[in-house]
């Protein structure tokens, strides 16, 4: 059907994917699209309030539109909600972001995070997607899913989730901080993952990540959250467990 | 309208020409039928996207073929009517309603300013309270717990805070699977060996005041008050808590500083009304 709307909805993507403002150029160029094509998809885009332009520039960001959907699909996963108070007491304990990520096929995308308390803190932003063993979130689940899950890519990869299967937890080294390293714990429901909650920031050493005095607290924490998904399962239900997951491709 | 020289403009703010607006149309249309998708709704059928958008069946039809395949929209349990798509889960964002503690932090560093006293921000935890903020006072003060620390919501008077804004059925429910209540007394003195009715009997205070002033007569004659923040189904956000040595802190103080601290929680109040605060979900209940 309609090439002019795909070539709309590409731009969206483009823009949506950017950790700044972008402009018309820049877009043309990562799509490989002509500057009037590019015009053409930012004009629709921008009357029906899906960009806008950052500061009156001739640069675009996101626009209302899209944080109404947003908002709307978010309110369609409980699980935020329900986590929300153990994320902030986690971001609390550790000092560190504590976020959730989901798994959609064959991905992990973070749709919740609460702060840390640390001065210099850095997260990914919400809704960032990775496959699953691409991330330390991701692998934390991959390493726990039900059986007939995917197969895994490489030996490297299998050893590591042997590894995350015997430890409880995946550790990811920091690039800010050599040596140190964030965690993932997964959250399971009948030994099973369906989700993951991470500490982002670099909060125990690479080399001995059990050694941390914190771990058997952000344990505890996270098994709260287990406990909950097996005696209350409609609170971790999320609006795409009736796809298949070789049809979510993002 | 007036003409403008468009060579001079940058090329984005060029007026798009008309022959191009109108190859444009299909796009814009696709775009209004995912933007009814940003209403109260969780799914649609083309009927109704048709009928409310003015457009015939067959090109709403094609714009929900064209929005599913690219992940935008996904058909819904049913088979035959959409709902939005993971697509639209990764249009980056912010979420500014996680971040308590920010909102919260203005009034925490106003209420220390006014009393020069100690200020906690805590939260519900599964059948805890959990501080996950405070800013301590100088010298002779009330000091924090361990960082992230769950206290049990009917053990320590600003845990009963928090165990009031639940309703009746949750607090019995509560108070059913803390039993034996005296469980915790070594940990946390200040309450140890409440009953029940005791307990219920701080609830009914709380609710009945809107906030709970208290001594505890382990810390030295330290002397608190808390508020709960509710949101507008009554449900808690958080409770902010200002606690000093009764000597600086005691009920007079606190009765002149009530009508300046209510004013600096006010807006907050207002906010919390607005933003429906997270589930508190007691098991067994």
């Amino acid at each position: 059907m309609s090439s002019s709307a795909r070539r709309a909805l590409r731009i969206l993507e483009t823009v949506g994917a950017a950790d700044r403002p972008l402009g018309a150029t820049e877009i043309g160029r990562a799509l490989g699209a002509s500057a009037g094509t590019v015009f053409r998809g930012l004009d629709a885009l921008e009357r029906a309030g899906y960009v806008a332009r950052f500061r009156s520039a001739p640069k675009f960001v996101l626009g209302k539109s899209v944080a109404a959907l947003r908002q709307n699909l978010l309110a369609r996963f409980p699980i935020r909600d329900v986590c929300a108070p153990y994320l902030r007491q986690l971001a609390f304990a550790s000092g560190e972001t504590a976020s959730l990520t989901v798994r959609l096929g064959g991905y992990g995308v973070r749709i919740a995070a609460a702060p840390g308390t640390n001065e210099v803190t850095s997260a990914p932003p919400l809704g960032a997607a990775r496959p699953l063993g691409e991330s330390c979130p991701g692998r934390a689940i991959l390493a726990f899913l039900a059986p007939g899950a995917p197969a895994l890519a490489t030996k490297a990869l299998a050893r590591e989730l042997s590894a995350i299967r015997r430890r409880g937890f995946a550790v990811e080294e920091t690039a800010f901080a050599r040596g140190r390293a964030a965690l993932a714990f997964p959250v399971r429901r009948s030994g099973h993952a369906i989700a993951a909650i991470a500490i982002e920031g670099p909060v125990v050493d690479l080399a001995q990540p059990d050694a941390h005095d914190g771990l058997p607290h952000w344990r505890e924490i996270v098994h709260s959250v287990e406990r909950l998904a097996q005696v209350r399962p409609a609170l971790f239900a999320g609006p795409f467990d009736h796809l298949e997951a070789d049809d979510i491709v993002l | 309208m007036p003409s403008v020289s468009t060579k001079t403009l940058p090329a984005a703010l060029r007026p798009v020409a008309p022959a191009q607006r109108y190859r444009n149309q299909a796009a814009q249309r696709v775009l209004s039928v995912l933007s009814a998708f940003g209403g109260p709704e969780r799914d649609l059928g083309v009927t109704e996207l048709a009928q409310r958008l003015g457009m015939n069946k067959n090109m709403v039809h094609r714009a929900l073929t064209t929005l599913a395949a690219l992940g935008y929209l996904a058909r819904d349990t049913s088979g035959t009517r959409y709902q939005l798509g993971y697509r639209v889960l990764t249009l980056a964002g912010d979420d500014d309603a996680f971040d308590i503690r920010a909102l919260f932090r203005p009034a925490l560093e106003e209420l220390h300013a006014l009393t020069g006293e100690s200020v906690f921000l805590s939260i519900i935890v599964g059948r805890a309270r959990v501080n996950v903020d405070w800013i301590e006072a100088r010298g002779r003060r009330v000091s924090a717990s361990q960082r992230g620390r769950s206290v049990p919501l009917h053990c320590t008077t600003m845990s009963r805070a928090l165990l009031a804004c639940l309703d009746d059925r949750e607090v019995a429910a509560y108070l059913a699977g803390a039993a034996p209540l005296t469980r915790y007394d070594e940990i946390f003195p200040e309450t140890a060996g409440a009953t029940a009715q005791d307990i219920w009997d701080d609830v009914a205070r709380v609710r009945r005041d809107g906030f709970v002033t208290w001594r505890n007569p382990q810390q030295y004659g330290a002397n608190y008050i808390a508020f709960p923040l509710l949101d507008g189904a009554g449900r808690p956000h958080a409770l902010i808590t200002v606690g000093g040595p009764l000597e600086r802190f005691g009920p007079e103080r606190i009765a002149q500083l009530m009508p300046p601290m209510l004013a600096i929680l006010q807006p907050l109040r207002q906010h919390c009304r607005n933003v429906v605060a997270a589930p508190v979900i007691i098991e067994g209940s």
